[in-house]
């Protein structure tokens, strides 16, 4: 539901914030007001609210976005710059990308409340941890190390056996990505 | 807000090894409305959602999902801080944005806009 008060309230926020987890949080908040749709915050913002050390690149959220969408993002200031990407400049002069890599989320989501009446979609953690071994399965020592820094940040909190039961279904829809086998060798290293 | 999840229907399709052009032969649900549902750019009238799910051998119970969990932020950053302190004791430090655009790179992926942006951050 669009609500351009509120987004505008939400910008406010980011412009405020003092650390990445704040600005990142606000700034996909005020996009989600912007839009008619819900928006779900995933990717490294989402990873970065887990571990704190990530230090993500961009702001990616979930939704899709219809013309009317993409006009009132532009007036409230996110820089259309091709397809789904945007640029937001803060008042501070630092630049926050915002991606939308689909229009729908791969899993379930969360709900992460930022204020007493404001509460934003994340990715929820399982989700979050099986996206990360999916990219681990590109066989490099950055995107493994990145799944081992989140599984381990979320050893205590995450649901293990149900990550465990969707590697497996995945695993037997695809068996060529290996993703047991990837999931296996996080697991170790994380423990 | 609504929960309905096109990307479970999409699954349930897909865990069948149908093609939304075999769902449209046997349920007469055009090839571009099971798209649009599926990713979530319209929402379905339920006697769709049945009638796509009853081709999937599938019910309503099959797309529900619990409610999702409610944290709050500052709880999150809580964990998070205690959390970036393992890590380093576990000897795995800050993630290096750098190695992860390089990688991205390599893909063929434009990082241009990103590089920009993290070097606006001081």
């Amino acid at each position: 539901m669009r609500d351009l008060q509120a987004a505008k309230k939400a910008l406010e926020r980011a412009e405020q914030s003092t650390n990445e987890v704040d600005r990142s949080v606000w700034l996909a908040k005020a996009v989600d007001h912007a839009i008619s749709r819900d928006a779900v915050l995933v990717g490294g913002a989402a990873v970065n609210l887990h571990t704190a050390v990530y230090k993500p690149t961009d702001v990616d959220l979930c939704a899709y976005l219809d013309e009317d969408d993409r006009t009132e993002l532009n007036r409230l200031g996110f820089k259309h710059l091709q397809d789904d990407h945007f640029l937001y400049t803060f008042r501070d002069g630092e630049k926050w990308p915002v991606e939308f890599p689909d229009s729908v989320v791969d899993g379930d989501v969360m709900l992460v409340s930022l204020d007493v009446d404001e509460v934003l979609t994340v990715i929820s953690t399982e989700s979050l941890v099986l996206d990360r071994i999916r990219q681990a399965t590109d066989g490099t020592e950055v995107t493994f190390n990145e799944a081992v820094r989140l599984c381990r940040a979320v050893m205590d909190t995450a649901d293990w056996a149900l990550i465990e039961s969707k590697v497996d279904e995945e695993n037997h829809r695809a068996p060529l990505l290996r993703l047991r086998e990837t999931y296996e060798r996080i697991s170790a290293r994380a423990h | 807000m609504s929960y309905f999840s096109g990307g479970k229907l999409r699954l349930l399709r897909e865990t069948k090894r149908l093609s939304m052009a075999s769902v449209c032969q046997m349920t007469g649900v055009s090839v571009s409305s099971i798209s649009n549902i599926e990713t979530g750019k319209t929402d379905p009238r339920m006697s769709t959602v049945t009638q796509l799910l009853s081709c999937y051998g599938a019910s309503l119970r099959d797309l529900e999902s619990t409610p999702p969990a409610v944290v709050r932020l500052e709880e999150l950053k809580q964990r998070s801080e205690r959390a970036a302190e393992d890590l380093e004791t576990f000897d795995l430090g800050p993630s290096n944005p750098d190695e992860r655009l390089t990688r991205k790179a390599m893909l063929g992926l434009d990082t241009s806009i990103e590089r920009d942006a993290m070097a606006s951050r001081v």
